[in-house]
């Protein structure tokens, strides 16, 4: 099994209330497809889809959590590692929205300082359901300096876009603008010995 | 029904039209109520069904035809029709199909009014027939569909069926539970039985009596906390839950692939929703959790809802299933941030310390990639494997879990780990390991090896002994906080010490080097002294009396900073003790005191040579002093050391203080290693320090010199001008230092003070003497 090679690893984590959609929407970006039969998640998951941002092949591993307030414990964890966050909220649900201020202060508690985020309200292809104006989530991302995006899992509205722009965000932090940095070289380096790991693996 | 409207006569078009009408009505689902058919013949109530305004409308057309038959008979009808719902409700069987047919085997013709109210009679009491055949079709419609629904509920692979003989034991042990005989079946005859199989249509009930059974062997559940707890099923559900929303959506996220539950409302989806709803009711605390609405749908597709409510809540409270989905609301005292501690986490730290007693070499591999329990283990424990595994290989731990407990889980999880450790193992990445327990694991035939190995493992008391490890661990946890920031304190402190340690002996080693300076600064000195003496003896008697002025000026100052220093030379004429210095001279106050009585004396006494020795001394400890002040600017280095040094040692007492354990014990040995060495440094150096002043000492007394009135311009000026001195300056001087010189020198160093000028005339003088 030949593994796709790749420049930089990029770790981004889905939070958000449970059932606004983290599931599908990381469905929709990695298989590009929209489903409906797919369990609850319980605990915490990931998907791995490589992009490739300005001649750089990234591998985006994604890591989908559950959404219910008790599985804080298993998902917080892994907040630490990760460099872009993904709140969700659903707009045909107000309490989803009210709760991104939750999520904002567990990210504060638990995330690193630096980590990208970027709010998603999800299920907008649902117009004559909406609860949450698109102002309201344009103001609250204002408020706290984030990206804002509309989306659909469903409709494929936006998924794609918003994955590409917390990844250039990211990258724009991590190799420091355009020019490939000590930062850069180190990630590099770290790679290395895993591919060669597995190249010999392969070999015998 | 062909038979029935085959009589080729007038009314025929009217009856067939009537029995179609009636028998179109019937098809239509609204009648097939019982209601429907009870209803009707009920005197005083309106009748509206369909049923009979057929009959009405009917009635009506038959009136248009013959008037004079049907004028004032529009009852009769009815009365035949009612008379015969009234007699039939009491016995059923009246009509049959032998009195059927002689009615139908009558002559044709002009029929009487006898023969039409027969024919009419006929016709209603098939009519009521068909109804009652149309019922029983549909009772076995229904029969029919709830055995395709269990059909479809249990349509999973069994892991290898049961024969025969293991069924017909699971009935007749069911059958002695059916009889309310409840007693206590051997439990090792009842795991034999589990290990051989269950018959999957008696499954449910086979959960059902392993469910007493374990009722009967333990302690009934502490249930003063729950007051709803022996509510009943079907009062509970008419309850309003606020988990409503958290349980609807996960509903449809639950077997989404399984026909019973794929319906989204259907009656799976609301069995689910009734019994989760329910349960959230029954306990609060727990209320809904993600993952039991998959331990709910395993229940409900082997029994009706009550049942499997039932089995809910014995799982929950007997087996202790319901703490792994409690919030802990302990952790919430502790700490603010982990107030949503899972208790859940404990059974994933037991399954991790399981893995690596029983399977190191796994449990260091996946400590390698980093997949940790949570990652996997998580939905195993949650939905007890049913979210992953297929159903087949699901029913088998419930049907284990019922028998003993949920130590099975466990016992699953290191069984699944062990058989799938070589495939683990392979894996180079997190990925790929997470990818191979998620997909691959539950994917590959869950073969018997795993159920066989389950029944061998006995891991309950370890699991006992983890549990305990776990909240020992966990109450540990706020000690370990604590005392890990007492430790970075210590560490940051233990630094701070070294690095002050590292800069004292910077500073004493600058002061070695400064030593070795001002010793080459007293060579220099001694030359100008030797130099000078000379020429003083040679000029003794010519002295002005300037300069003798100067020369008391001199001691004076000299006598008045030597009481700087306290000396060991307090008697100057102790002469031996200066020149054999003892070796207890190791303390830097080596300073003498010259007064200047004692110069002036000398000079008055002309005492060349008791006051050469007297001066010389003092100006050489004045020399030596000052070079140092001149040469580095940090003149008191010697005090400075030791007061580092004291004050490192309190510090290193404080320290001690504060340290415990083993790092106080390396932390002193270190710290006793630094003080040694710190003392042997500065035991060396003073050492040296004596030596040198000795040696100096000796030099000095060995000289017998003419008095020295002119004394180095640098040990001067110091006294005078403490703040003129000047590195370069000081070091041209005593470079330039000429015997002839230096006369003219002297006096210029005394010029600086305020006598430069009253002094200057003498200088002059003394360059004109000689």
């Amino acid at each position: 099994m030949a593994k796709k090679t790749y420049d930089l690893l990029f770790k981004l984590l889905l939070i958000g209330d449970s059932g606004v959609g983290k599931t599908c929407i990381l469905f929709r970006f990695s298989d590009n497809h929209f489903t409906t039969t797919f369990i609850s998640t319980i605990g915490i998951d990931f998907k791995i889809k490589t992009v490739e941002l300005r001649g750089k092949k990234i591998k985006l591993q994604i890591w989908d959590t559950a959404g219910q307030e008790r599985f804080h414990t298993i998902t917080t964890s892994y907040y630490r590692g990760a460099m872009g966050i993904m709140l969700v909220y659903d707009i045909t649900n107000e309490k989803t929205f009210d709760d991104i201020v939750k999520w904002l202060r567990n990210i504060d508690e638990h995330a690193n300082e630096d980590v990208e985020k970027m709010i998603l309200g999800n299920k907008c292809d649902m117009e004559e359901k909406r609860a949450v104006s698109r102002e309201r989530g344009e103001a609250i991302a204002r408020e706290h300096g984030i990206r804002f995006m509309e989306t659909s899992a469903k409709a494929n509205v936006n998924i794609e876009r918003a994955f590409n722009e917390l990844a250039e965000a990211i990258l724009d932090k991590t190799a420091g603008g355009r020019e490939p940095d000590a930062d850069h070289a180190r990630i590099a380096v770290e790679r290395r010995p895993s591919r060669a790991q597995h190249q010999r693996a392969c070999c015998t | 029904m062909a038979s029935v409207t085959g009589s080729p006569s007038c009314y025929c078009p009217s009856l067939i039209l009537l029995l179609v009408a009636i028998f179109n009505n019937c098809t239509s689902e609204a009648v097939w109520k019982k209601d429907n058919i009870i209803d009707i013949p009920m005197p005083g109530k309106p009748l509206f069904n369909p049923f009979t305004s057929s009959f009405l409308k009917l009635s009506d057309t038959r009136a248009t035809e013959g008037a004079t038959e049907a004028s004032g008979e529009l009852t009769w009808r009815q009365a035949i029709y009612r008379r015969h719902v009234e007699l039939n409700d009491g016995s059923e069987d009246e009509l049959s199909p032998k009195k059927l047919l002689s009615l139908q085997s009558e002559p044709k013709g002009r029929r009487s009014r006898d023969q039409l109210r027969q024919l009419w009679k006929m016709a209603i009491e098939q009519t009521i027939l068909l109804v009652r055949m149309e019922r029983e079709n549909a009772k076995l419609k229904e029969s029919e569909e709830t055995s395709a629904v269990r059909r479809i509920k249990l349509e999973y692979n069994e892991l290898g069926a049961c024969d025969a003989g293991v069924t017909l034991m699971w009935d007749s042990l069911l059958a002695r539970g059916a009889s309310r005989q409840i007693s206590k079946v051997d439990r090792h005859m009842l795991r034999q039985a589990v290990i051989q199989g269950v018959p999957r249509n008696s499954r449910g009930s086979v959960w059902y009596f392993l469910a007493e059974q374990a009722t009967l062997r333990s302690p009934p559940p502490d249930i003063r906390k729950f007051p709803n707890y022996n509510t009943p099923y079907h009062t509970l559900l008419a309850g309003l839950t606020k988990h409503q929303h958290a349980i609807l959506i996960d509903l449809g996220r639950t077997f989404p692939q399984h026909s019973y539950f794929a319906s989204a409302l259907g009656p799976g989806q609301l069995a689910m929703y009734n019994i989760l709803k329910a349960y959230s009711l029954l306990d609060p605390d727990v209320g809904y959790c993600q993952g039991l609405s998959f331990v709910a749908g395993v229940l409900l597709l082997h029994m009706d809802e009550a049942e499997a409510f039932v089995l809910l809540r014995h799982l929950m409270f007997r087996r202790g299933l319901r703490k792994q989905y409690l919030p802990d609301m302990s952790a919430l005292q502790v700490q603010e941030n982990i107030s949503r501690i899972f208790l859940s986490v404990q059974q994933l730290y037991q399954l991790s310390r399981l893995v690596r007693d029983h399977e190191p070499e796994l449990h260091s591999k996946l400590e390698a990639l980093d997949v940790s329990p949570a990652l996997y283990a998580a939905p195993w424990m949650l939905t007890l494997f049913t979210s992953q595994f297929p159903l087949g290989f699901v029913v088998r731990v419930f049907d284990l879990i019922f028998l003993e407990s949920l130590d099975v889980v466990f016992a699953v999880s290191l069984a699944l780990l062990t058989a799938h450790k070589d495939g683990l193992m392979m894996c180079e990445s997190c990925e790929e390991a997470a990818e191979y327990l998620k997909h691959k694991m539950p994917g590959i035939d869950s073969d018997r090896g795993i159920y066989e190995k389950v029944h061998s493992l006995d891991i309950s008391r370890e699991l006992a002994d983890y549990a305990v490890e776990y909240s020992v661990l966990s109450e540990e946890v706020p000690r370990m906080t604590a005392l890990m920031d007492a430790n970075a304190r210590l560490e940051a402190d233990k630094m701070r010490a070294s690095e002050e340690l590292d800069s004292a002996i910077e500073t004493i080693n600058n002061y070695h080097n400064n030593q070795s300076r001002m010793e080459t600064q007293l060579r220099t000195m001694e030359q100008q002294l030797t130099a000078l003496s000379k020429y003083m003896s040679s000029h003794q008697k010519d002295l002005p009396a300037d300069i003798k002025k100067i020369i008391q000026l001199y001691n004076r100052k000299q006598s008045f900073s030597s009481k700087i220093f306290s000396s060991k030379f307090n008697d100057p004429n102790d002469e031996d003790q200066r020149k054999n210095p003892k070796t207890g001279m190791s303390t830097p106050n080596l300073f003498s005191k010259v007064t200047k009585e004692e110069v002036i004396e000398a000079i008055r006494n002309n005492d060349l040579m008791e006051l050469d020795k007297k001066s010389q001394f003092s100006m050489k400890k004045s020399q030596s002093v000052h070079s140092g002040l001149i040469a580095n600017t940090t003149k008191t280095y010697p005090l400075k050391v030791l007061e580092e040094k004291t004050e490192f040692e309190e510090r290193l007492l404080e320290l001690k203080k504060n340290t415990n354990l083993e790092l106080i014990a390396q932390e002193r040995l270190f710290e006793q290693k630094l003080k040694r060495d710190f003392d042997e440094n500065l035991k060396r150096l003073d050492a040296k320090l004596s030596q040198k002043l000795d040696e100096m000492d000796t030099n000095q007394n060995r000289r017998a010199m003419s008095l020295n009135i002119a004394p180095g311009e640098r040990a001067d000026s110091g006294f005078v001008t403490p703040l003129s001195p000047d590195r370069e300056k000081d070091d041209n001087v005593s470079v330039t230092s000429h015997p002839l010189s230096d006369c003219d020198v002297e006096i210029k160093f005394d010029g600086q003070s305020t006598k430069l000028k009253q002094i200057r005339p003498a200088a002059r003088q003394v360059e004109e003497a000689p």
